[in-house]
């Protein structure tokens, strides 16, 4: 599937999930599909560096040129800090490509596996 | 007048080395023990069982009655709707489950008591030493009431009154009220610190249970604090499954 500013699915192993694993205390991973990724293109809309779970919001336009929301669900801040991420690492309108492990109930939400910023930086949990 | 300040310092520097001498034991005793103060991070996951994968079962001898009741939490989970857990409420995770906490822990040694103050959930354990410090109330509580000993070169930790709401880990690793967990703290190389965990519960188990754990210290880690009801995004649905709000 062509990857533009549409979403797309993409079938991959279920290896990002499981290493993330390590990091799951609060809730089980359970509700977020191991199996897949999804990767969507936007901006920023807010930045959350709270416990129990960061969180990255992200406004992309779909494929029928409507503008959505898409929640991503990061670990605790404070096993973030420890790797390298910093309340400062995104801020609010910038361009970002999100990949998720994403809800099993098509929540437009998932859990993260990698953040890329327009500079080509990658962030990731592990 | 000086001359005689020197002989003071000498005749103190004797007695000193006298005391110094005579407490040998007890000093070795207190390398001992205060090896195990400082920051420590767990090397395994957060499954309980540290001999399976995510995904598989766990190999704990379970009695029919709480393996129907795992059997169960796992089922849920394979429909991508996995019951929620005290932590997901943001309650404490409780003793043992918060050996197996991807946040880092410190050791505290004093005489009486050895604190474990642990980032997670910002949970404070005290263990009594020696037969000192409070008698158990008769009444559960999430990490319990905990005696400890020394014993060679390691730190025995006893924890009974333990609150079977807790569960071991995302799988529902279930207890029972009956549960005692006997640890066993020892340094086993430079830096490393293992625990061994044996699950001694006569509803939930039919015979003890043992995992081995291991633990890096970390030298110059700062711990930090860990507010869970900050920005709590999983609510427990009215089924008891784990709720998931993804909006700002």
């Amino acid at each position: 599937m062509k990857k533009t500013h549409a979403t797309a699915w993409i079938v991959s192993g279920a290896l990002a999930l499981v290493s993330a694993q390590n990091v799951f205390a609060h809730h089980s991973a359970a509700m977020f599909d191991g199996k897949k990724t999804f990767t969507v293109e936007g901006t920023v809309k807010q930045y959350q560096w709270t416990n129990p779970h960061g969180w990255l919001y992200v406004t992309f336009r779909g494929s029928d040129g409507v503008e959505a929301d898409y929640s991503v669900e990061l670990t605790s801040p404070n096993l973030l800090l420890r790797r390298g991420w910093r309340p400062t690492t995104f801020k609010v309108g910038d361009k970002v490509t999100v990949v998720t492990n994403p809800m099993h109930d098509g929540t437009p939400s998932g859990r993260v596996v990698s953040i890329t910023k327009a500079d080509g930086s990658v962030w990731t949990e592990r | 007048m000086r001359r005689l300040r020197y002989k003071h310092l000498a005749c103190l520097a004797v007695v000193a080395a006298i005391f110094a001498t005579a407490q040998g034991s007890a000093a070795n005793a207190d390398a001992v023990s205060t090896g195990f103060n400082g920051i420590w991070s767990g090397d395994q996951g957060v499954l309980w069982d540290t001999s399976v994968k995510p995904g598989e079962r766990t190999k704990a001898p379970f009695t029919p009655e709480y393996a129907a009741r795992y059997q169960q939490s796992l089922a849920e989970s394979a429909r991508g709707k996995p019951k929620a857990d005290p932590t997901t409420a943001c309650m404490p995770p409780g003793v043992p489950r918060i050996l197996a906490s991807p946040f880092p822990f410190e050791i505290v040694v004093t005489p009486q008591t050895v604190f474990i103050l642990y980032e997670y959930m910002s949970q404070t354990r005290r263990i009594y030493l020696n037969g000192s410090g409070p008698s158990p109330l008769g009444t559960a509580s999430f990490n319990g009431h905990s005696t400890g000993r020394w014993a060679d070169d390691s730190l025995i930790i006893e924890t009974v009154e333990l609150n079977p709401k807790s569960v071991l880990d995302t799988t529902h690793f279930p207890h029972s009220e009956a549960l005692r967990v006997v640890e066993r703290l020892r340094i086993v190389a430079p830096d490393k610190l293992e625990i061994s965990i044996t699950l001694n519960d006569s509803k939930a188990l039919t015979a003890p249970w043992t995992v081995v754990r291991t633990y890096s210290r970390k030298r110059g880690e700062r711990m930090l604090e860990y507010v869970c009801a900050e920005n709590n995004r999983n609510p427990v649905n009215a089924d008891g499954t784990t709720g998931f709000i993804g909006t700002p």
